[in-house]
């Protein structure tokens, strides 16, 4: 008896190798947490008084692993972006490594990103891993003068128990008061009218969000391609990221007369 | 677990249909029990199986394993079903022998309505 219990102690000491996967599931987190608090408070910091601010988005890098380095890589080039938006689907199944493995590919940007939820990242447990390594699912910032409101719009992925999207928070962030805040930007994963929007409250999401200080555009992911689209025909531009694999990005230019510039990038 | 059957030879048709009834029934009976670390199927599965071939080559495992919670929101319970091919086997002493090559496939799942 004593026998069996040695070898399975020496067993245990293969637990320090990265071979040892008690399931690929299993919501073991390991490495950084937080991110999106902390780079949030990088943007807002390093944004502060400017009136002009430059940004990248991207979005669905669901197992593109090279090619999401070599974005890192060629954003790093660049000297004249204040940060990056990660428009969501930062994993392809939920995989608790698959956000760890991303996360840690992202970290090598020299400037700060923020991710949002996609519609894979909610397969599984993938929600409990995104909430504990990037943060809520709906959040903003302050750059500059400019607020960015990030938010979950993957209604098909959840029951009415969780309102997707959430018009409390929209609410909340509707009564911001703060003199520095002039103009805003929404960011969501998938765009209204598409299949995993509540499209039921299409109409009702735009009327709110255009109430906002200074409404500039919306951006999304998800569709995987470069979008330009005045989609309610209201002038209010949606611009869709196109996904890392296609080595394309978004280049957005907030200046100080209202107005903003838009490219998309080949690298 | 001992079953007393009747070693003598069956007399008849009906006898030998009901032994071979029984012996059909007792394949169905586990011959081992094993336990797994990790493999991607819970921090601890418990398993029975059955093997047989040449040798016992071949084996057939079903676990049920136990997954801690760690970063999300509830502990879970996984089943597995495993086949395995055991090419060799080394018999080191009474008590242990070692599988120098194990190969096999498995399937496994959660018992969780997200999965």
């Amino acid at each position: 008896m004593k026998k069996i219990y040695i070898s399975l102690f020496a067993l245990l000491t293969f637990t320090a190798c990265e071979m040892i996967e008690y399931h690929p599931y299993d919501g073991r987190i390991k490495g950084e947490t937080g991110i999106n608090a902390k780079n949030i408070a990088r943007i807002e910091e390093s944004c502060k008084g400017k009136k002009s601010i430059r940004f990248v988005m991207t979005g669905d890098t669901q197992r593109a692993y090279d090619e999401t380095e070599d974005f890192v890589k060629t954003i790093n080039k660049r000297n004249d972006v204040d940060f990056v938006i990660h428009g969501g689907d930062i994993s392809d199944f939920g995989l608790t490594k698959e956000f760890m493995w991303q996360r840690d590919i992202m970290n090598k940007l020299k400037v700060p990103y923020v991710v949002l939820l996609g519609n894979h990242d909610c397969l599984a447990n993938g929600i409990d891993v995104f909430h504990e390594v990037f943060g809520e699912v709906n959040f903003s910032f302050l750059a500059g003068n400019t607020k960015f409101i990030c938010l979950n719009t993957n209604a098909l992925e959840f029951d009415y128990l969780h309102p997707v999207p959430d018009f409390q928070f929209i609410e909340q962030e509707y009564k911001d008061e703060r003199e520095e805040y002039e103009k805003t930007i929404f960011a969501m994963h998938v765009r209204p009218y598409s299949e995993q929007f509540n499209n039921n409250v299409a109409n009702v999401f735009q009327r709110y969000i255009k109430e906002f200080r200074k409404l500039q555009f919306c951006l999304n992911a998800h569709d995987h391609w470069a979008q330009v689209d005045d989609l309610f025909n209201d002038g209010v531009m949606y611009y869709g990221t196109p996904n890392v694999a296609r080595r394309q990005y978004l280049l957005l230019t907030i200046k100080p007369d209202d107005t903003y510039d838009y490219e998309v990038i080949e690298f | 677990m001992l079953l007393i059957t009747n070693t003598l030879a069956a007399q008849n048709g009906y006898d030998r249909r009901i032994e071979r009834y029984k012996s059909q029934w007792e394949n169905l009976i586990p011959n081992y029990t094993k336990v797994q670390y990790a493999g991607g199927m819970g921090l601890i599965s418990l398993g029975l199986g059955w093997d047989y071939g040449k040798n016992n080559q071949w084996e057939t495992d079903i676990f049920f394993g136990y997954l801690p919670k760690y970063s999300t929101k509830r502990s879970k319970i996984t089943f597995t079903l495993k086949q395995n091919f055991i090419p060799w086997k080394k018999e080191l002493n009474k008590h242990f022998s070692i599988d120098p090559l194990a190969t096999g496939l498995y399937v496994n799942t959660i018992f969780d309505g997200d999965f």
